[in-house]
């Protein structure tokens, strides 16, 4: 499963998303040295930037001992995004682009080391997890900046769901591309077909007062997540979901 | 238009070819509006069985002439182009490639294909993906080299030709000098695909658990098999023809 977290839900990944930052670190500063934003940075050893805000929203791949397999950020564009702030070239002006409420911007996608295989599936899972988020938040585009070698896999991933919107521009840490994608059913399908998923990729845990606020869906994607846990970690979701439990039959496509 | 609107509209059109016939004169046409007068596509398609990589190539962009020169020479043996597009991955131009590093055949074959095609140059762009070159173009032309937002739009036409290159790949017949077994040993390829990524004598001799001397023995064998002068053209012809893979 990829897990949505937002602001409402952070609490219950904390280690978690301490892990990630620790990862990006390792990724962004120490791998690819990216100097601009070792410059930003207060704590050595764990990666954050301005975006890593309350209205970010983390899709987190989890193994089943909560070990961070990968990660991405996704955060609305209408007051501020990495691509229109930072890399506005990188947009055309004949595409005259801008930040909106239902664009957002896809930026750290990360793969743990032990899973930068080239196969692309734990990318591949987290993109249909984005997908889904996306249709049920009702975000219209993802736009992203992205290393020009990574256009060949996006060209793979998402076909006629993705476009360009400038040419390559070069930066110090390499050669970058702006692209558009449009998250809609047919994306979804295409990316399970590929992936051959048989279920929805995104678990969501509602705030512990939202119970009551589950859908059909969610119910079933927490059910089918009960079911793969260890007994001590069940004990704390279900601490944390409250009295209202979870229907474990529930199996809602 | 726009270079870019060039380019998206070559893409957009590119994705709808359903024969490599069909994407060849599309390049054709995109390519002349940047000057280029002729050119010469290789991509890398993967066996089904295997993923070894093979070359796909579009050769009829250049004179028939040339072509048929370049393969009855079995230029692509000693190509620079294709020597330095395995080794990086930015776009590079005849200009930029070292006559110091060149082979006596290498520079032959420059000076042949630039007479044959009456060019003044050649821009070439190389795309990489996880598993090392994916493709290129070498786009020939007369007068000046193309200018930096010119190679930006070429760079973002190359890709997506590549890869749809690769997809339509079904129907087309490679060059028949680059198909046969392969005469190396498991043991030469494995020390020329270390040697791809850039492990020294002394690293693949502690990888494979062998004596540096040995692995010297191996990488000479290889370049005495292949009848080729440096490691170098060696560990190409190897992965031009998916005989390694990174």
């Amino acid at each position: 499963m990829i897990h949505i977290v937002t602001a409402a839900n952070r609490a219950l990944y904390a280690d978690a998303l301490r892990e990630m930052h620790r990862l990006r670190w390792e990724f962004y500063i120490e791998q690819r040295d990216w100097r601009d934003l070792r410059a930003l940075q207060r704590e050595p050893g764990f990666e954050y930037d301005e975006y890593d805000d309350e209205r970010a929203i983390y899709l987190l791949a989890l193994a089943q001992d909560d070990a961070v397999q990968g990660s991405m950020r996704l955060r609305p564009t209408e007051d501020k995004s990495l691509l229109f702030d930072r890399f506005s070239d990188l947009v055309d002006d004949e595409i005259g682009y801008r930040g909106d409420a239902r664009i957002w911007e896809i930026t750290r996608l990360m793969r743990a080391p032990a899973y930068r295989g080239a196969d692309g599936e734990l990318r591949l899972r987290i993109n249909c997890a984005a997908c889904e988020l996306a249709l049920t938040r009702g975000v219209r585009k993802f736009v992203s900046a992205i290393d020009t070698f990574l256009l060949p896999a996006a060209r793979a991933l998402n076909r006629d769901k993705h476009r360009v919107l400038g040419l390559p521009q070069d930066y110090r840490e390499g050669e970058v591309i702006a692209v558009e994608f449009s998250p809609d059913a047919e994306w979804l399908a295409m990316g399970r077909k590929l992936g051959r998923f048989a279920h929805p990729m995104m678990l969501e845990l509602p705030p512990p007062a939202g119970n009551d606020q589950r859908s059909p869906t969610q119910e079933a994607a927490l059910a089918r997540h009960l079911r793969t846990l260890p007994q001590d970690r069940t004990a704390r979701l279900l601490e944390w979901l409250g009295d209202g439990g979870v229907d474990q039959t529930a199996s809602a496509a | 238009m726009s270079y870019l609107q060039r380019g998206l509209d070559f893409i957009a059109g590119a994705e709808s070819d359903e024969t490599l016939a069909d994407l060849e004169a599309r390049l054709r046409l995109v390519l002349e509006e940047f000057g280029v007068t002729q050119f010469s596509l290789i991509s890398l398609a993967e066996r089904a069985e295997n993923r070894a990589r093979r070359p796909v190539g579009l050769t009829r962009g250049t004179t028939p002439e040339w072509s048929q020169h370049y393969h009855a020479k079995r230029y692509f043996n000693a190509d620079p182009v294709i020597h330095t597009a395995i080794c990086q991955s930015d776009p590079f131009t005849w200009k930029d490639l070292s006559p110091r590093l060149m082979s006596t055949a290498a520079k032959a074959m420059v000076a042949e294909g630039r007479e044959a095609m009456q060019v003044d140059g050649c821009f070439v762009v190389p795309t990489h993906d996880a598993r090392g070159l994916a493709g290129l173009i070498s786009m020939f032309h007369s007068g000046r080299e193309p200018d930096l937002q010119m190679r930006k739009a070429l760079k973002l036409i190359t890709i997506y030709a590549v890869e749809r290159a690769k997809e339509l790949y079904g129907g087309f017949v490679d060059p028949a000098s680059w198909d046969g077994p392969c005469p190396l040993t498991a043991r030469q390829r494995e020390v020329l695909a270390f040697s791809a990524i850039g492990k020294t004598d002394w690293e693949v001799a502690a990888i494979l658990g062998i004596a540096e001397k040995t692995a010297n023995h191996h990488f000479e064998s290889a370049k005495r098999e292949l009848g080729v002068a440096t490691r170098a053209q060696a560990v190409a012809i190897a992965m031009h023809r998916g005989w390694i893979a990174l």
